[in-house]
């Protein structure tokens, strides 16, 4: 009987012990904030409705007070002089796309706050515990899946998602995406236009079926559209919100008063559409605000480099842009509500700093700037059922930023971030901590210690759209035909169609994930020797904080040659915060195999 | 005073089973300790490929090791139930020593418990192992009440697999026990997307894998840690349960035809 004694303890010292693994940090935790009582005196607040005047606010256990709370102590170590500074709400995105990290980037602009309109739903599920309380990223509200047709808008980004095509399948869609933690539906309906694209949509019925359905879940049902038509439709189908203002034609005065008599909000969305229309710039940058200083060269230079003459750009591109201005213009005059809202996660629409972008872009459609700070913080009401969201009231979150300069002036200084809050606690962006570590190193690898990982333990992997679901393949081993030495790395695949831009190669990262960059500005170039199959290929540079990777063409022939890549001739990249370098093969070859050898940072 | 005596006899019987099940149990273990070339690879096979694919190799940062934590403890748990029963049972109803225990006075239930439990401290070392190898070699992160959730629940869904082992190794002679097992075993890992997340199968696999009771039971334990398909859990655990019903009907049959009909 002894031993039976010996198991059951073994058991039980097994059950206690994982009382002692570690535990999430406090990023996911459900407890709720004690960060440190701080007041702030004298200080001209926006209460999400209103500017005022206090002479003290208080925040105690993440929460905002206009009265001493109960058991307040004053510590003069924790008060903040408010005079010439300006507090307001953080900002929220009312129209976001959110991976990776997404919330984090958010909240370092000062968007405490992303209402996402589609994301996997594995995103979705990891974030929606308890994101209220998390102190280092915005608090995160979703639609998860979109509701569309089967092969409709939503449907091309290289992973599955349930759609639908009848009205009868509604209610059981809205169902499943409840039970999946949406807190609101969003429907694709496209009314028939030259806009249309190779999309399909739902139809009429569908959209009423789907917007009855999550009505009946008692949920808000808001609808894409991009066509004054659809929506019109969208407002008869008795949606309560549009996520893009339409930008086809000019809003009329039936859709003013459809919009006014069923109390349809409008999520303009002017910041996407400035990017589609390639009318992007950056004069909505404040000079030394948060996006001048933490935005990357790389991606100011893409910013501008969409303003120059493209072949492509035609009127059309220009007209959608000052067409969706005007109408945004229109409805708010009508007295339409009129949320702030970027698209973020869309080419050169960011998350966080755009926000910025889109409420300068609102006083371009001459909405006055208290009505702008509304559309971004207390109006998200309308929209979204939170008590106390985008508020600066007796116990609401203490989501705030403390501005060193008055945004009702010019909506821009909403970039002059002093400090974020994030339920009371002053949030510190690791990013920048992290940022421009100089990378002293020459070479990154000759392969000749036999092995994929080199002696500052960088490792060289296959890299492929496969990871996103795509079909292309990739494969990384090493090889004796080599340029030079008794080594180097053979990268061979194929590059097939499914995946919207598809890639296929090998890459080496600066950290295992992808957390730091590294400065190459005491470099002057990045060489390598090469041969293997005929024909065009990228570098891929990654750069922190950049959606998309910058490419430069190089090419392969079968025998070796030794490429160099100045540095000093892509001046538009910002060598100073580099995460990543990928060898791949161009989007039109099939299958490939190089040889890549003595890589190394001159 | 007869009641009390009553109570006094009663307690001193169930006592006396008690001490039976726990000999039997001890037993039980003692046998599976004596095989080495079975509790060996049981336990160091799923811990070794974790290390492997979970902990060395994977790319995918620690949401993947998470992921890999939950699907290698299906495939830990798995091992030992399958083996201790479809094998085990087998061969001792080959051998008669199934034909002994049933003419003996101990309940047949004993029998069983006593080697579902067996089962049961095989996956607490492969479970506590894995859940340690995550935590502090992968950088796993869990609330408390997620670590023991994950513990929980892939300490009891050794039931199924002891249902289905129990079924095999009533229905099938015991050369062939080790074969089958082995056939049935290492593709329903596979296909149930424990060596690999079950994203990463083609589509059509990836509805194959809802035949297998390992899948259900991954995406329960993946469930915890909100990593499990965008199903309805309640179906998983209908499944797992309507499966368990029929493998131990099946066993039932099969007990019948093996002993009863002869």
């Amino acid at each position: 009987m002894k031993n039976i004694y010996l198991v059951v303890t073994i058991f039980i010292v097994s059950i206690i012990s994982l009382l002692f693994l570690p535990k999430q940090e406090n990023l996911q935790s459900d407890k709720p904030n004690n960060g440190e009582n701080l007041s702030i005196n004298n200080i001209n607040y926006f209460d999400g409705s209103n500017w005022k005047k206090a002479e003290k606010i208080w925040i105690t256990q993440g929460k905002f007070y206009t009265s001493k709370p109960v058991n307040w102590t004053d510590n003069t170590d924790n008060e903040i002089n408010g005079k010439d500074l300006f507090l307001i709400p953080g900002l929220i995105d009312h129209h976001t796309h959110n991976w990776d990290n997404a919330l984090q980037e958010a909240l370092s602009f000062g968007v405490t706050t992303q209402v996402d309109m589609f994301t996997h739903i594995d995103f979705l599920k990891a974030q929606k515990k308890s994101l209220s309380k998390n102190n280092i990223q915005a608090s995160f509200y979703s639609a998860g899946t979109l509701a569309t047709s089967s092969k409709g808008h939503g449907t091309e980004y290289g992973f599955t998602i349930p759609t639908i095509d009848s009205a009868d399948m509604a209610e059981q869609f809205v169902k499943e995406r409840v039970s999946e933690g949406s807190d609101f539906i969003k429907i694709v309906y496209h009314h028939e236009s030259p806009y249309y694209g190779h999309f399909t949509s739902i139809d009429k019925p569908t959209l009423k079926a789907l917007i009855t359905a999550a009505h009946k879940f008692n949920k808000k049902a808001v609808v894409h559209i991009s066509s004054l038509q659809g929506a019109k439709e969208a407002v008869l189908a008795g949606a309560d919100g549009l996520v893009h203002i339409f930008h086809d034609q000019l809003a009329d005065e039936e859709i003013i008063s459809l919009m006014l008599k069923h109390k349809v909000f409008v999520i303009p969305t002017l910041s996407v559409i400035q990017s589609f229309a390639e009318q992007m710039d950056h004069s909505f940058i404040l000079q030394n605000g948060l996006i001048d200083k933490n935005v990357s060269k790389t991606q100011k230079q893409a910013w501008d480099q969409v303003l120059l003459p493209q072949v492509n750009q035609s009127s059309k591109h220009v007209n959608i842009f000052t067409t969706a201005l005007e109408n945004t213009q229109r409805l708010y005059q009508a007295g339409i509500p009129v949320l702030a809202g970027t698209d973020a996660g869309n080419p050169n629409v960011l998350h966080g700093a755009s926000i910025h972008n889109e409420l300068y872009l609102m006083s371009l459609a001459n909405i006055p700037a208290d009505k702008i700070l509304q559309s971004a913080t207390m109006m998200s009401q309308l929209f979204l059922d939170e008590q106390f969201l985008g508020q600066l009231i007796d116990g609401a979150p203490a989501n705030m930023l403390l501005l060193s300069k008055d945004p009702q002036t010019d909506i821009r200084h909403s970039q002059a971030i002093k400090t974020i809050f994030k339920n009371g606690i002053a949030f510190n962006p690791k990013a920048e901590e992290q940022a421009s570590n100089s990378w002293g190193h020459k070479l990154l690898s000759d392969f000749e210690n036999n092995s994929l990982t080199n002696e500052q333990a960088l490792s060289f992997v296959a890299t492929s759209d496969s990871m996103m679901n795509g079909n292309s393949k990739a494969e990384v081993l090493l090889t004796d035909n080599t340029c030079d030495g008794q080594f180097g790395l053979r990268v061979s695949g194929e590059i097939k169609p499914g995946f919207p831009f598809p890639w296929s190669g090998a890459l080496v990262s600066f950290s295992k994930d992808w957390s730091k960059s590294v400065s190459l500005n005491s470099h002057r170039s990045l060489s390598f020797s090469v041969k293997g199959s005929e024909g065009d290929y990228r570098l891929m540079v990654f750069i922190a904080k950049t959606q998309r990777p910058v490419e430069i063409p190089f090419t392969i022939s079968q025998s070796c040659l030794n490429i160099d890549i100045a540095f000093s001739e892509y001046p538009t990249i910002d060598w100073s915060q580099v995460q990543a370098f990928a060898w791949v093969a161009n989007k039109t070859s099939n299958s490939f195999e190089f040889v890549l050898d003595s890589i190394q940072l001159n | 005073m007869n009641t009390f005596n009553l109570k006094e006899k009663r307690s001193s019987y169930l006592l006396h089973q008690m001490r039976v099940l726990m000999l039997e149990w001890r037993n039980e273990l003692a046998q599976i300790v004596r095989s080495p070339s079975f509790a060996i690879p049981a336990l160091i096979f799923p811990i070794m490929f974790y290390g492997f694919f979970g902990l060395i190799f994977n790319k995918t940062g620690t949401q993947g090791t998470g992921y890999l934590m939950a699907t290698y403890g299906v495939f830990g748990i798995i091992g030992p139930a399958l083996f201790s029963f479809g094998v085990g049972i087998s061969t001792e109803k080959d051998q008669g020593w199934l034909a002994i225990k049933l003419s003996s006075p101990m309940p047949i239930s004993f029998y069983l418990i006593a080697k579902i439990l067996s089962a049961m401290c095989f996956s607490v070392i492969i479970i506590t192992s894995l859940l340690f190898m995550a935590a502090f070699l992968g950088g796993v992160r869990l609330e408390t009440s997620q670590w023991l959730l994950t513990y929980l629940i892939l300490l009891i869904g050794n039931l199924p697999f002891c249902g289905l082992g129990l079924w095999l190794g009533l229905s099938l002679k015991s050369n062939a026990a080790p074969a089958v097992v082995n056939l049935i075993y290492l593709p329903m890992a596979f296909l149930s997307g424990l060596w690999i997340p079950i994203n990463f199968l083609p589509e059509a696999i990836q509805w194959l894998a809802w035949i297998f009771p390992a899948y259900h039971l991954a995406q329960i334990v993946l469930s915890v840690q909100q990593l499990a398909q965008p199903f309805d859990l309640t179906i998983h655990i209908i499944a797992l349960a309507v499966m368990t019903f029929v493998f131990i009907s099946l066993a039932i049959r099969a007990f019948r035809f093996s002993f009863l009909n002869r």
